[in-house]
């Protein structure tokens, strides 16, 4: 592990890597501070500028994204109220309050400091845990392998936004386009139309430009116009001290381990990760009272928790191919498109770039505070701008982004395509990223439960052959079960609450 | 105040039905969509490099197809409930207030909204299309300066010198350091 992990730090010593990381680090902070934009968003715009590179440097640049837009979030849930990302929504609990009673510098202070021990925890963790892992991982079967892919989108359906039948919808949808063009195992084409380009299938990244670039743009089109107003105009930053922090420990380890462990859940993410780390925090307080009039607790728990869920979602993106939240779904897509397959074989066969990654996220992780600490100010310029500056630059980067998968105009056709479907699907209230997980983890399924049928000689018993995979198949079947009658008894509050309205005296 | 009162409940339940209504034909769509990929892809005949598979080409993509409407439909009979609901109390509060409405259906869309979606999705397809045609540098000006005019920027030399910046970045970027063939 140490001789992977100084390899690891070898590739980053390359200075071309460290200014990448750098510049994803600065990138990320700025698009977490802008809300409305989402680091799935801004990862899945920056993959094109990767196409050229070698896979280290385009996953470490990724990787600075992914830690800085964590960071980011915090600056406009404090400063405006308006949490710059999901997750970031707990801070705006006590930081804008704070930030009310003259000390905004404190606030962002409380959420830099918070975000890197946070993040430096969830390291730890991550590096110790990866490679153990990983050992484990890697007696999994091809018949393992497709079980435990179709347990992640159970799991991610399960715990993304809004219903699980949402998000089981969602997933069925991505699973479906995912079998465009030529089967896996024997070439025999499906959905084509006779397009030529279709027999490739849909070109994913095309996909993930449509997604999380057109329709989040298309989505938040009504954005364009609204000028924010910060709380205060000159805007600093106050580090707190070394007592002061000793004597909040608790809320940040227990941000940083909720983080850790439940952004290790795939699919779960850091927004219900960060709520149930501030909830925790404010019921073991001595002064619970004081949450959400600005307790810095309610900015170092959050925070902690939710820098701390980067190291928790490599774990299951590097060990079994299952992406955390939005953000590794894509980080799966851009290893794929630099011709890496993720999964249990990615230690065995990738070492080096695992270790990369890990290395990457230590270093972004100690950027981020410098940058938060040197630049502050220029972050927070950002927040004062309207969206119609911004906009026209992500269509650019998406439609060359989309071009550039062939040099042809039906990767851009898909992506606008696919926009306007992610469009309808998230003013309806779909988890999108079920549908991204879907084409992502499509194949990989398909190819795998084929090939263990195969090898089996067509004997469906394969997937209930071991006692893992009875485990794996009881847990997506009860997981389901149990989702479906819950998304029932949601329904029943629905109804109730519908009457309620309508008997309004 | 009971008149108030009574005209919020009906305001918030004539969103909900418009919401439920929305949902509804989405759902049809999708149901659509997944028993057409679910039955058409069963009549595909393989290629043949592989022979005697119980779990062949079609098996997975029917499934998904089948379980796409399958739940979907399910998802169907929420919200019909749902809407019959809804109606009930409509009818209950105030039955003209029953009627189907376009404008309530989509509140979140003034003119100025769908005309800027519309001009952004024409305009990426023009783009896309003239980069075979014609320079990168000049289209993406060009592209720039007209996407920063249709969300909202004034007609000012500051709208033109930022297009004019991004064209120079993007060239940069993608053509001189990337390399891409544009």
């Amino acid at each position: 592990m140490f001789e992977g992990l100084i390899g690891g730090f070898g590739y980053l010593a390359d200075p071309t890597n460290l200014m990448l990381i750098l510049a994803g680090t600065a990138l990320g902070i700025l698009v977490g501070a802008l809300p409305g934009l989402s680091s799935p968003m801004a990862i899945t715009v920056l993959l094109p500028l990767t196409y050229a590179f070698e896979p280290i440097p385009a996953l470490v640049l990724l990787m600075g994204v992914y830690v800085g837009t964590k960071l980011g979030g915090s600056f406009s849930a404090i400063l405006l109220r308006t949490p710059g990302t999901p997750a970031a929504a707990c801070t705006a609990l006590d930081g804008f309050p704070m930030a009310e009673q003259g000390k905004a510098a404190e606030a962002l202070g409380y959420a830099t400091v918070g975000s890197t021990i946070g993040g430096l925890i969830s390291w730890c963790i991550a590096v110790t845990s990866i490679p153990l892992l990983a050992a484990v991982a890697i007696e999994a079967k091809n018949a393992d392998i497709a079980l435990i892919g179709i347990l992640g989108l159970v799991l991610v359906s399960a715990f993304a936004r809004g219903s699980m039948l949402k998000g089981l919808i969602g997933v069925m949808l991505g699973l479906l386009i995912a079998t465009i063009g030529l089967d896996p195992i024997d070439a025999t084409d499906r959905f084509t139309f006779d397009v030529p380009q279709m027999m490739e299938g849909i070109p994913f990244t095309a996909a993930l430009i449509g997604f999380f670039g057109i329709a989040v743009v298309l989505t938040d089109l009504q954005l364009v116009g609204k000028k924010s107003e910060l709380i205060t105009e000159k805007v600093t930053l106050k580090l707190p001290g070394f007592k002061e922090l000793k004597q909040r420990w608790q809320s940040i380890f227990i941000g940083g381990t909720y983080g850790v462990f439940i952004g290790a859940v795939p699919g779960v993410g850091a927004e219900s990760a960060t709520w149930l780390a501030y909830a925790t925090a404010k019921n073991r307080s001595k002064t619970p009272e004081k949450f959400g009039k600005g307790e810095p607790d309610g900015i170092l728990t959050p925070e902690a928790c939710n820098n701390a869920t980067t190291g928790g979602t490599m774990i299951p993106m590097l060990t079994l191919g299952l992406p955390g939240d939005g953000s590794t779904a894509v980080m799966l897509g851009a290893l794929v498109l630099h011709g890496i397959e993720p999964g249990v074989l990615l230690m065995s066969q990738s070492g080096d770039l695992v270790y990369a990654i890990l290395a990457s996220l230590l270093v972004a992780t100690v950027f981020m505070f410098l940058l938060a600490l040197g630049a502050m100010k220029y972050f927070v310029l950002v927040l004062r701008q309207d969206r119609s500056f911004l906009f026209p630059f992500v269509l650019v980067l998406a439609s060359v982004g989309a071009y550039a998968i062939s040099n042809t105009l039906f990767p851009v056709l898909v992506a606008i395509s696919l926009g306007i479907v992610g469009y309808v699907l998230e003013t309806r209230r779909f988890p999108l990223v079920t549908v991204v997980l879907g084409i992502i983890l499509g194949p990989i399924i398909e190819y795998n439960a084929r090939v263990a049928m195969v090898i089996a000689g067509n004997d469906w018993s394969v997937f209930v052959g071991t006692w893992p995979r009875i485990i794996l198949v009881t847990l997506t079947v009860l997981l389901v079960i149990r989702e479906i009658q819950k998304s029932l008894s949601e329904q029943k509050q629905r109804r109730e609450e519908i009457l309620t309205t309508a008997s309004y005296d | 105040m009971d008149t108030d009162k009574r005209k919020s409940a009906i305001n918030e339940l004539m969103t909900v039905k418009a919401a439920r209504t929305k949902d509804i034909i989405l759902a049809l769509v999708l149901i659509t969509v997944g028993l057409y990929s679910g039955i058409s892809v069963l009549s595909t005949k393989a290629t043949g490099f592989v022979d005697d598979q119980t779990m062949d080409h079609t098996t997975l993509p029917s499934l998904w197809g089948f379980f796409l409407a399958g739940l979907t439909a399910l998802w169907l009979i929420q919200l019909i409930t749902e809407l019959r609901t809804v109606n009930t109390s409509l009818g209950v509060l105030d039955h003209r207030a029953n009627v189907f409405s376009v404008d309530r259906m989509f509140p979140e869309l003034s003119k100025t909204l769908i005309l800027r979606m519309i001009a952004a999705v024409a305009s990426i397809i023009v783009y896309a299309i003239s980069f075979e045609e014609l320079p990168f540098f000049a289209i993406t000006g060009v592209f720039l300066f007209v996407m920063l005019l249709v969300f909202g920027r004034p007609l000012h030399w500051r709208t033109g010198a930022l297009a004019v910046g991004g064209c120079i970045l993007f060239h940069f970027m993608f053509v001189t350091f990337l390399q891409l063939p544009l």
